[in-house]
């Protein structure tokens, strides 16, 4: 019967059948549904883009904060600077009690300050040096580790392309709140007193961070101190990542402890809203802490 | 008389076609829609959680680890933006030993003892800030019997976890910041 039907409704219209239209139809809502799910997957998906690139970021940073206090030679600069200091100060009193008492002494007291001081500028030419020295071998050691690491962030989906990240900018500062990692010297009892009125933390007794902690008697000299996390009980503050509040630039000629990475990253979203966007990530680390001093 | 025998049947396919297509879209295609969403939205979360617990983990201390979760509110606007309702968190420090199976889970104020601190006995240790946020993903289309994930918010534990950073000590307290 409805064979019959169907064979005249057939003659009837000379047309195709009805049948498989579903089929169609649902290959047709299927294929949309895809297209849906492929749109919002390529969302989706930065920000496992983003996390990757974060990730990259990170090493980075912390690739450059490691090398800035390699075998703690800022820490071991800010030590010298103390030092430098203390000497320079214990000379010129010296010089001063020889000039007003001890006349036999004057020259040779006269002798050891001029000495003491040619030290402080020296050790500054040094320190000079140092920041150079450190800055570039940080940026070498981040570019040898982004060579390393780029080509594993290029993708290509249908849904989404991720580009290779762009040449990373870096930058050196220093964290806030982090003192400096040279303790407060102890021995000459009129420098103590000053220093704990000007340049020393009451509560760690470690100098403050990033001074320039000229001594009254004679301002021409620059001891410039610069942050980095103090040794406690022989435990030396390994490298970290910071939170990006926590950074600071350098105001003054300071020896870095912190290194700030930026880096971009180009994605496209293929399919619906063929949407380019640029990523941007900030990884930002600070240095291996001082050792402690023998 | 010969108009109803004139009267073909082909709307008969139409409506019999129209009520397929109404069970097919309404018992299939919604659900199916409502189920690729709340796995897109679901990823979209884990990205943001992930991302937000590694900037837990870079706080100075644990504590303020602490308040930032709970006076910060961003993450949960996003996720309320993405579709996901946070309905609770709980940030727990996982703390693995150096034989693997050696573990324990602190909670907020509870310190790490000296035993599983860097140079314990325990050590050297793992230490991982694990962030368990129970949310509500609600479907696209909603309504009628409530079945989670197709028509009422399906409810799901997303984690993240990250790698705590600050290892060294307070030079004021000589504590580990990991403690405070």
């Amino acid at each position: 019967m409805i064979r019959t039907y169907e064979r005249a409704s057939r003659a009837n219209k000379g047309n195709r059948s009805n049948k498989g239209n579903m089929l169609v139809l649902s290959g047709v809502f299927l294929a949309l549904l895809a297209v849906l799910v492929l749109v919002a997957c390529s969302f989706g998906g930065l920000f496992f883009v983003f996390n990757r690139i974060q990730t990259t970021t990170d090493e980075l940073a912390l690739t450059g904060a490691r090398k800035l206090n390699e075998q703690d030679r800022i820490g071991q600069m800010n030590n010298m600077i103390a030092r430098c200091r203390q000497l320079v100060y214990d000379a010129h009193e010296s010089h001063t009690y020889a000039y007003e008492n001890a006349d036999h002494l004057n020259q040779l007291a006269e002798q050891l300050h001029e000495e003491a001081r040619e030290g402080a500028i020296l050790l500054e030419a040094e320190r000079q040096k140092l920041r150079t020295v450190a800055v570039n071998e940080a940026k070498s050691a981040i570019a040898d580790r982004y060579n390393e690491l780029k080509e594993a962030h290029a993708l290509v989906l249908p849904w989404l392309k991720v580009a290779i990240p762009t040449t990373p900018v870096v930058d050196f500062g220093c964290a806030k709140d982090i003192s400096s990692n040279v303790a407060e010297l102890k021995g000459i009892d009129e420098l103590e007193t000053e220093d704990s009125k000007l340049y020393v933390q009451t509560d760690s007794h470690l100098y403050k961070e990033n001074i320039d902690a000229k001594i009254s008697s004679d301002s021409e000299l620059h001891f410039w101190i610069s942050s980095l996390p103090a040794p406690v009980q022989s435990t030396v503050a390994p490298a970290r990542c910071i939170l990006a509040k926590q950074y600071k630039a350098l105001m003054h000629p300071d020896l870095p402890s912190v290194c700030k990475v930026e880096m971009k990253l180009g994605v496209d979203t293929g399919i619906g809203a063929d949407a380019h966007q640029e990523m941007k990530a900030t990884g930002i680390a600070v240095a291996t802490g001082g050792e402690k001093v023998l | 008389m010969s108009t109803s025998k004139k009267r073909g049947q082909r709307g008969g396919a139409i409506a019999e076609f129209g009520t397929a297509f109404v069970v097919l879209v309404i018992f299939f295609f919604v659900p199916l829609v409502n189920l690729s969403f709340i796995a897109v939205k679901y990823f979209i979360a884990q990205g943001l959680i992930q991302e937000y617990v590694h900037r837990l983990a870079e706080t100075e201390k644990r504590s303020e680890a602490y308040t930032m979760l709970s006076t910060d509110d961003w993450w949960k606007d996003f996720c309320d933006r993405c579709g996901v309702t946070v309905s609770g968190h709980e940030l727990k420090l996982v703390v693995c030993g150096a034989t693997g199976s050696d573990k324990i889970t602190l909670s907020s104020g509870a310190p790490v003892t000296s035993q599983w601190l860097p140079g314990g006995s325990k050590a050297p240790c793992i230490y991982t800030l694990d962030l368990v946020v129970d949310v509500l993903i609600p479907p696209i289309y909603s309504g009628g019997p409530a079945v989670p994930g197709i028509t009422s918010p399906l409810p799901l534990k997303i984690e993240g976890h990250s790698n705590w950073e600050n290892l060294s000590r307070n030079p004021v307290t000589s504590g580990y910041f990991i403690n405070e």
